[in-house]
């Protein structure tokens, strides 16, 4: 036959095929590359969606953040006589501010309240005693503590005892700082959020933009 | 050649060579996806790296915000996770005669250079060290008991 007489020109024995062994080997061979594709192909699945997770989690802290801080930067300092009021304790904070959660019309102090309830914890943002803001956020843990201007740490403001302090008469109705200790549910890191009052002169308003509109 | 050897080496199909190399080049992509696996995973961390940083300058920038260096020049604070402390060198001051809605201001104002270092309690480092300037204010007068202003609170 003419192909037979190619094949022994070519030195190739026609119908020898593959051994067993041949096959076995070849086989192994193909399972490892392939497990090192699957591998790598799962590394970088997860990579990805833990990228995800971390760009998540840091968006959600810089919104607390921001939206705690400036809850404490925009409340007013009460004045004595004005019934302005700077009150709280572990768990809620009630300050009044001309800038509500909601766009109002004018600057009229508003008593608003921020509060973490329930459990897990959610943060509530009560303007006049009405639900004003509610966020998706869920917390494991959520405290509000308060330190004057001696750096004295109360659980509540204002506090029962320590007031007034030495050379700053009359003692200012505002903690010089407020420290909000949160932890975000599967989180692992706590978050820490320090924001210090800007007091006085409550009477030259500032025009900001209300707290409202953060989206997840 | 003729139409036949064409025939029959079609027929020969692909060697065990060929198979192995073009797996191995395969294998190639595997590797690949691992280098990009781990390139992501490092920048995830770094993100979250530098969102503590901020987070942490933001908490020292805040906590430079309510000192009064003019009271107390040094100090610490401790949160759950880290100790804040402060020294604080006088830049200027103390000025009298500042504004003050009604009159001659009872305080005198200083500006203060606060350096900050930030201790992460778990580990013992130093998270941040930095410095911030800060306004004091002393009481050098009595308050006015009258006035627009009279008995008012303290301006910062």
């Amino acid at each position: 036959m003419k192909v037979a007489w190619w094949y022994r020109r070519l030195g190739i024995k026609r119908s020898r095929g593959l051994t067993l062994l041949e096959v076995l080997v070849a086989l192994a061979i193909l399972t490892l590359l392939m497990a090192v594709l699957m591998a790598g192909w799962l590394q970088a699945t997860q990579a990805q969606s833990r990228l995800t997770d971390a760009a998540q989690r840091m968006q959600q802290r810089q919104q607390i953040s921001h939206l705690l801080r400036r809850f404490v930067a925009e409340a007013l300092e009460p004045v004595p006589g004005s019934g302005t009021v700077f009150t709280g304790d572990a768990a809620t904070l009630t300050a009044e501010s001309t800038s509500a959660p909601e766009p109002t019309a004018g600057a009229a102090p508003l008593a608003t309240r921020l509060g973490f309830t329930g459990t897990p914890r959610r943060l509530e943002v009560l303007a006049q005693g009405q639900t004003s803001a509610e966020y998706p956020w869920r917390f494991e843990r959520a405290a509000i503590a308060y330190v004057d201007e001696a750096g004295q740490g109360h659980d509540q403001w204002p506090p029962l005892q320590g007031l007034p302090i030495e050379g700053t008469q009359p003692a200012r109705p505002l903690p010089s700082l407020v420290q909000f200790t949160l932890l975000l549910a599967g989180d692992p890191q706590a978050l820490i959020v320090l924001a210090a009052p800007r007091a006085a002169g409550w009477w030259l308003p500032e025009p900001s933009p209300p707290i409202a509109g953060l989206e997840e | 050649m003729t139409d036949r050897t064409v025939a029959a080496r079609g027929q020969r199909g692909l060697s065990l060579l060929e198979v192995l190399v073009a797996l191995v080049i395969l294998t190639g992509f595997g590797a690949a996806l691992f280098t990009w696996a781990g390139q992501t995973l490092q920048s995830a961390n770094r993100a979250v790296a530098m969102q503590l940083e901020t987070d942490l300058a933001n908490n020292v920038t805040e906590l430079a915000t309510s000192l009064n260096p003019a009271l107390r020049p040094e100090g610490k604070l401790e949160t759950a996770s880290h100790r804040y402390r402060w020294r604080s060198t006088l830049l200027r001051g103390p000025v009298d005669q500042v504004r003050y809605p009604a009159g001659d201001s009872p305080f005198q104002v200083m500006l203060y250079s606060v350096q900050l270092t930030v201790t992460d309690l778990a580990d013992g480092n130093e998270a941040f060290v930095g410095e911030r300037i800060v306004a004091g204010h002393r009481l050098a007068r009595p308050m006015p008991s009258s006035g627009l202003f009279g008995g008012a609170p303290s301006a910062r």
